[in-house]
């Protein structure tokens, strides 16, 4: 492992600039992400109080509860290098040009401000928190979802899962008994503690994955077999997800939950986007499942489990890899055109979509389209730029590129 | 041939189907109530639940019958054998929630039941009061109204002060007392094992789905909740936006990319070649509702620059038909010039590419090079044997546009205020025009399937060598 990072390190010079580019503004959005309230915060760094050193950035709410009281810091400071927290108002700054210097603190608003008084570029900086956290979650979300289905899809396809008849029935009858008692059912156990449903549904899960599998290794040639078509079900499930319209599918799940956080909704952007990952994995696995020592892996009996985790996955890691870093580019946009039309996260969020949708009712105020646009154009590309150079590499020869 | 499509078409019916299944259930989760939307939006005068609440109800229990919401919800409904059949017959939606939060505390309907009687008997009864007692007659109809919505009554004590003060009060004062009593019996009852029980309740026909799945098929009124107009109309007359929009876009994304990509694959390994590739990845990449907000903000008005002011600001609703027609005609282009705009370059930074690539590969291939060796120009050759072999695969990528090009972008319509299909569901979602929203997800759900049906079969008129499978 670390020859291999060694490589790669040694390597990166010899990449092409636009890929060098790529990867340093990455590496500098999620420094941003690490380190947004040390960058921007309107409370010091680092203070001396009382002949001790105190660091309000890491409880910034405590300081400023507790400054009213001290009213005495004086003494050795270090201030953000952007004296603003993202959600201070400052009054007598509404919507002002780049480089304005605020009226009544001697601070300056590098990038302006928006329509609720708030500082673009401190905005900007702990915006990059929703776009990293909403990419990498929904594209993971989606990626796991895609592998796992794919996956079953391609390596069973239909003729291939062979299910002892009453071990299924069993199972089916098991789940919907499961399924009845601790969801359907709010009376019983009080169902409605989402522990509950949570432990319910992985014992639905659970029951239905040891069920398959005790069926499939006993009835191998058992005359009571029936194939289970799990390719057709997990293609018509997608077909199905693929016809709803997919604003209609958000918005209707978004007026449900109520108000989204960052979670729910790179899960909902992940309900839409594990289709293209589906579909995916499920093409790659039947190309590796077809060649010639997956066949001898299978005739010489070794264990599903282990061809799928040790022989398919790696193979098609690679192609993954490349979905992943343009699924990370589509989450980004459709977090950032969701927050345009004003519906992604709650309003008091500030992310880079949210300054856009209010540049829509301010034409004067052209600081509030151009900046947040370039950064997420810049993101976008980036992750595309990464995505477009591994194909690149890959029809190369990796070895030549490195 | 005819076989496939038919089996194609057959299997897509279940599919359209369920689509529509979630669909429909999905918005019944959706807090909001339709029959309050259909109501403020297109009966006027009807007073509130507050301040007349018996002609509230009679318009929300008209209003219900209209839409068809007095039905029961599907085909078949699982729940607790202590619910009864008849759980629909309670119009009003906050009412019936109560009905079920009470069912759910005490596991017993009829006691339940005889509550929300005893209110209806006692509405009645108050109503008919003599004039004199207006004020009182007032207060005592809210009160019920209270009792039926919320489990918690409405603030009483200036009622029983009122009551106190008349001399006649007293059957008034044992009617409520008796209601009381029910309420306080609800309360104390355990619920017993029937709660736990599952029944099934077959609805047959006469549910709200089927209801809908009938009007929306042309049997039966298919009006809209937001403005009570026929819905086949507004999606005519937004279709008609969205297609000129979004066909314009594709046909001039598909002659420049054409002609860009194979220039491109002429060229290919040159300087400008490469300059050219990366500019139009780097225009992909671009957010097309970001690109639409700069060129509103900075060419439609003169805040900037007065010769920056180019285009017309946004809207094609609103346009002057009074000219003549090429007048007319060349206003509309006008308006269009940036919402086409805005569709076409991610379309053909994307399609140049797929160009490009394919040619590239033609021009390595045999028949090409032989081509190029009898005299035929660079051009001639990718015109007359390049093209047709390199524009195969995009026949997949139409099967992904198709659909776009009937339910038009959302953003873009949003952003340049096009009345399309767009922003037709944009707004009907928003506003909980379900009918509407239902009429629209048909419609993309088939043209969905049917591009796919459409780019198999292309697939095979194109090259004979691809066999269909089922």
């Amino acid at each position: 492992m670390r020859a291999i990072t060694k490589q790669y390190i040694k390597g990166f010079h010899r990449l092409p600039v636009s890929l060098k580019l790529s990867i340093g503004y990455l590496l500098l959005i999620v420094f941003f992400t690490l380190f947004a309230n040390v960058i921007a915060n309107d409370v010091p760094i680092v203070e001396k109080q009382n002949g001790r050193f105190i660091w309000p950035v890491f409880n910034r709410t405590a300081y400023i509860s507790k400054k009213y009281q001290h009213n005495a810091s004086g003494g050795f400071s270090i201030n953000s290098p952007v004296s603003f927290y993202y959600s201070n108002q400052d009054q007598k700054a509404g919507l002002v040009k780049p480089f304005t210097m605020s009226p009544g603190i001697n601070k300056t608003h590098w990038l302006g401000t928006d329509t609720y008084n708030r500082d673009v570029l401190s905005g900007l900086i702990h915006g990059s928190k929703i776009a990293i956290w909403v990419g990498l979650i929904a594209s993971l979300f989606s990626a796991l979802i895609g592998l796992l289905l794919g996956s079953l899809a391609g390596y069973y396809q239909n003729h291939t899962m062979k299910m002892n008849k009453y071990a299924l029935l069993a199972t089916m009858i098991f789940s919907l008994l499961v399924i009845y008692v601790f969801i359907w059912n709010p009376y019983f156990f009080y169902g409605s503690k989402p522990v509950f449903r949570i432990i319910s549904w992985l014992l639905v899960i659970q029951s239905v994955i040891s069920g398959c599998r005790y069926s499939i290794r006993t009835a191998k040639a058992g005359k009571n077999d029936i194939s289970f078509p799990i390719d057709t079900i997990i293609m018509k499930t997608m077909e199905i997800f693929q016809s709803i319209p997919g604003l209609f599918l958000l918005i209707c799940l978004i007026s449900i939950i109520g108000s989204t956080n960052i979670i729910q909704l790179s899960f909902l952007i992940a309900l839409l986007r594990w289709t293209s990952f589906t579909r995916l994995v499920r093409g790659e696995t039947i190309k590796i499942k077809n060649t010639e020592y997956i066949q001898t892996a299978i005739a010489l009996g070794i264990s599903e489990p282990f061809i799928v985790f040790k022989h398919i996955w790696p193979n098609l890691m690679k192609q993954l890899l490349i979905a992943f870093s343009y699924g990370v580019g589509a989450s980004v946009l459709m977090e950032a055109s969701l927050s345009f039309l004003g519906l992604g996260l709650a309003p008091d969020i500030v992310s880079w979509g949210s300054m856009l949708n209010q540049s829509r009712l301010q034409a004067n105020a052209w600081w509030l389209a151009v900046f947040p646009g370039i950064l997420i154009s810049l993101l976008i590309a980036s992750c595309y730029r990464i995505g477009s150079y591994v194909i690149d590499a890959e029809s190369k020869g990796i070895k030549d590129t490195i | 041939m005819t076989a496939f499509i038919f089996r194609r078409i057959l299997l897509a019916i279940p599919t359209v189907f369920i689509v529509l299944i979630v669909c429909f259930l999905l918005s019944k989760k959706v807090p909001g109530d339709e029959v309050e939307i259909y109501n403020g939006n297109n009966i006027e005068g009807s007073g509130s639940l507050q301040t007349n609440p018996l002609a509230y109800e009679d318009s929300y229990k008209k209003s219900c019958l209209k839409l068809g919401l007095n039905k029961s919800l599907f085909y078949w409904s699982l729940v607790t054998m202590a619910h009864p059949d008849t759980l629909d017959r309670i119009l009003l939606l906050p009412e019936k929630k109560l009905a079920l939060s009470y069912l759910e505390k005490c596991g017993n309907w009829p006691l339940v039941q005889s509550y929300f009687d005893k209110i209806a008997q006692l509405q009645i009864e108050f109503n008919n009061m003599p004039p004199e007692w207006k004020i009182l007659k007032l207060k005592l109809l809210s009160y019920l109204t209270s009792l039926k919505i919320s489990p918690v009554a409405a603030n009483q004590t200036d009622l029983y002060k009122a009551l106190r003060d008349l001399k006649q009060a007293g059957p008034i004062t044992a009617q409520l007392a008796s209601l009381e009593a029910i309420h306080a019996k609800i309360d104390t009852t355990e619920p017993g094992i029937s709660l736990l029980l599952p029944k099934l309740i077959w609805n047959g026909t006469n549910n709200q789905f089927h209801y809908w799945l009938c009007s929306m098929l042309g049997n039966g009124q298919n009006i809209s909740l937001i403005d009570g107009r026929e819905i086949g109309t507004k999606i005519v007359e937004a279709l008609k936006w969205t297609l000129c929009i979004n066909l314009l876009a594709l046909a001039f994304s598909i002659w420049i990319s054409i002609y860009l990509g194979s220039y491109l694959a002429i060229i290919k390994g040159s300087r400008t070649e490469r300059y050219i590739s990366s500019c139009l990845f780097s225009i992909y990449t671009l957010p097309g509702f970001w690109i639409g907000s700069m060129c509103i903000i900075f060419l439609t008005n003169n805040e900037y620059a007065n010769w920056l002011n180019l285009f017309p600001a946004r809207g094609v609703s609103d346009l002057d038909s009074s000219g003549s027609l090429l007048g007319n005609l060349i206003n509309i282009l006008y308006h269009f010039i940036l919402p086409v705009f805005c569709l076409a370059y991610p379309v053909i930074a994307y399609l140049t590419a797929h160009v490009r690539d394919g040619i590239t590969d033609v021009r390595k291939e045999a028949y090409f090079t032989t081509a190029v060796a009898k005299g035929l120009s660079n051009k001639q050759a990718i015109w007359s044997h390049g093209l047709k072999n390199a524009l195969f695969p995009l026949i997949s990528l139409m099967g992904g546009i198709l659909p776009s090009l009937i339910s038009g972008s959302v953003i873009i319509e949003v952003l340049f205020n096009i009345p399309g299909m767009g922003r037709l569901m944009y707004n009907g979602i928003l506003g909980r025009d379900w009918p509407l929203v239902f009429q629209v997800v048909l419609i993309t759900a088939c043209i969905v399937i049917l591009a796919q049906l459409m780019v198999d079969i292309m697939y095979r008129l194109f090259d004979p060598r691809v066999k269909l499978s089922k």
